[in-house]
């Protein structure tokens, strides 16, 4: 028996009866909750080869009894999705106003469904739809959470997009604990994110070796009275080395604490006092800045997890 | 009793990632597994196959007498073509007219097994690891018996594991095993060692569910025992840190101000983090003497040199005794919550 369908979708009434009970439908998708969608197979098999296999199971041979809508006598393919995701995901199939859940875990669950289904053209639709959301989908307060469902969910995209903004969390077992986060991670998709951690502190080391020896850092500021010995003001050279062992430094707040230690006079070093990088002009640090801001992007952009993470739980 | 080599070998497929770790490093740490020779038991009427493919032809009687899991599944009425008790021995089928039941166990562990079932002469690993896994096999399937004699060999060899990598490896294991006392066990070494990701290292992927959160949870939990039973120390009013109280060269009333200065220490480093190694009770009484020594070299106090020729060794078992307690009366079944998948 099929149930009337509710959803708590944002789209227009008219879309959504299009989508549940199509004008030109000749088979009907029933969810695990019962609800039944009554749609042009053409769309579904043009999509996803995996649905049209079960479509075309579904018609063969032709004379066995083949479940039917009791009403329609349409053929009832039986999908084991919930309504809810089912209705988001043919909005994205059949040409009507799209319709993304309105939480993350439920687009995540999308994103697997499409994945799931080898709907890579859908699966592309609803990633172009996830990314002008705003606020985006993926956060910095939401990255671990987001990581752990798409690991599970074996959605490699999403979790290296959220892999990626946990680079703004110090990664080490006592922030983590007092942030919460063991609440959300196992251990492998920690051990898993620990590595990746890793690799992009040892892409960070080498690109820094050559931005300061090549690059903007090393015309920054030749009259600090502190340089290194490639010429580099050694507050500098140490922040930067620092954001290679914790990337989470990488903003421009530790930036100027770096500086503002240098450049200001304490109380106990009065004579170490530098001029020159305390008056440094805003164009030279914004300049600088950017920059950096390349090298950092260029480090994490060349590291994604490993493809053989043994992580999809479902 | 006849010993028979039926073995085939095949590359296994462990049921989990931690199965399949733990024994890889078994095969690593071990040749024997393709040299085992199974017992094969006369007028056997079933045949264990084990994950690497070795056949052990052994009595259901006896695994039914071992086992309360075996003895439902042997009293079910039989099907015609295998046994099944459920899903994972579902694909079973039949060994030489003999019905097959496989497991998820390599051979060694297997062959461990058998050998604590019948009345020949028993093998227990020398290897924590090894051991552990057989631990484990004989909780899967409900063997008791089994499990307390290779729990009391183990305790009686004094088996534990040794290294960093060792301890927080078998944390996992245990955990992710259902098997609590060592999981304690094992909980209670890791607190001698950091919890950093680098000194967990790629033992950490075979913590399943909550069991880095939860070791987290005992830590600061001990950590705060330790914290609070130093804290008492410093009390000079009351046992046994009372003694301390009238040292010359200290101004404040208060006891000695060198051993206040060494407690003080240590609550602050352990206020600091949970993450570092924790305070070991047994190393509180050397640190104890160098403070008392270096306090003695410098301002030569007849006061602290006779309480300690007087208390001193008294004192410090009492110091280690009261920080034991306080690890001790921490209560793990606040900390773990047991095995449980994300």
């Amino acid at each position: 028996m099929s149930r009337s369908t509710t959803f708590s979708s944002e789209e227009s009434p008219s879309d959504e009866s299009h989508v549940l009970n199509h004008s030109h439908a000749d088979i009907v998708l029933r969810s695990r909750d019962l609800h039944e969608f009554k749609v042009p197979k053409v769309y579904i098999i043009d999509s996803s080869p995996v649905l049209a296999e079960l479509i075309r199971s579904h018609s063969q041979p032709p004379n066995t009894a083949i479940p039917t809508n009791s009403v329609t006598l349409l053929p009832v393919v039986s999908l084991t999705d919930s309504g809810a995701i089912l209705i988001s995901l043919l909005s994205f199939i059949i040409p009507v106003s799209p319709n993304l859940p309105s939480t993350t875990e439920e687009c995540l669950e999308l994103l697997w469904t499409a994945q799931k289904y080898e709907m890579d053209i859908v699966l592309t639709r609803i990633r172009d739809h996830v990314a002008r959301e705003n606020p985006p989908m993926i956060r910095e307060e939401n990255a671990f959470y987001v990581y752990s469902l798409a690991q599970q969910y074996g959605l490699r995209r999403e979790a290296n997009q959220a892999a990626r903004l946990t680079l703004k969390v110090r990664m080490s077992i006592g922030d983590l604990e007092a942030a919460g986060k063991l609440d959300i991670l196992s251990g492998a998709l920690l051990h898993e994110l620990w590595r990746y951690h890793q690799r992009v502190r040892e892409y960070l080391a080498g690109d820094f070796t050559a931005f300061m020896t090549l690059g903007a850092g090393a015309r920054i500021n030749f009259r600090c009275i502190k340089l290194s010995s490639s010429d580099v003001p050694t507050w500098l050279n140490d922040y930067i080395n620092s954001i290679a062992v914790n990337p989470s430094l990488f903003n421009l707040s530790e930036f100027h604490m770096a500086l503002t230690r240098h450049a200001v006079p304490t109380a106990c070093h009065l004579s170490r006092t530098c001029q020159s990088c305390a008056v440094m002009s805003c164009n030279t640090i914004d300049t600088f800045w950017k920059a950096l801001s390349d090298v950092v992007q260029h480090s994490i952009e060349n590291v994604s997890l490993n493809s053989g993470c043994p992580c999809y739980l479902i | 009793m006849s010993l028979l080599f039926d073995m085939t070998h095949s590359q296994a497929e462990a049921d989990l990632l931690i199965e399949g770790e733990m024994q890889s490093r078994q095969s690593r740490s071990s040749d024997l597994t393709p040299n085992i020779l199974p017992p094969q038991m006369q007028n056997a009427d079933v045949v264990l196959v084990s994950s690497d493919d070795v056949h052990f032809r052994v009595h259901k009687s006896i695994l039914s007498m071992s086992s309360p899991l075996f003895q439902d599944m042997f009293s079910l009425p039989q099907s015609t073509d295998s046994e099944s008790i459920d899903n994972e021995f579902a694909d079973s089928e039949f060994v030489d007219g003999l019905p097959a039941v496989p497991f998820s166990e390599n051979a060694e562990v297997l062959h461990n097994l058998v050998t604590l079932l019948y009345p020949i002469p028993s093998v227990i690993p020398g290897d924590y690891d090894k051991a552990l896994a057989l631990v484990a096999a004989s909780h899967k399937y409900d063997m008791t018996t089994v499990q307390s004699s290779v729990r009391a060999e183990m305790k009686s060899r004094d088996l534990r594991p040794l290294t960093s990598a060792a301890i927080f490896r078998a944390y996992g294991f245990a955990s992710a095993k259902g098997l609590t006392q060592e999981m304690e066990s094992a909980a209670r070494l890791t607190l001698d060692f950091p919890m950093t990701f680098e000194s967990m290292g790629d033992e950490l992927a075979t913590f399943g569910g909550w069991a880095l959160r939860d070791l987290a949870r005992y830590r600061k939990r001990c950590r705060d025992g330790l914290v609070s039973c130093l804290e008492s120390l410093l009390n000079h009013r009351l046992p046994p840190s009372d003694i301390w109280a009238g040292c010359h060269n200290t101004t404040f009333a208060t006891i000695a101000w060198w051993l206040h200065t060494l407690l003080s220490d240590h609550i602050r480093k352990l206020r600091g983090t949970f993450t570092h190694s924790l305070l070991k009770p047994s190393s509180m009484r050397a640190e104890y003497l160098a403070a008392l020594q270096s306090h003695v070299n410098q301002v030569g106090c007849t006061f602290c040199s006779k309480v300690h020729i007087m208390h001193g060794e008294a004192f410090c078992e009492e110091v280690e005794k009261n920080l034991l307690k306080a690890l001790d009366g921490v209560s793990t079944a606040t900390s773990f919550s047991g095995p449980e998948e994300i």
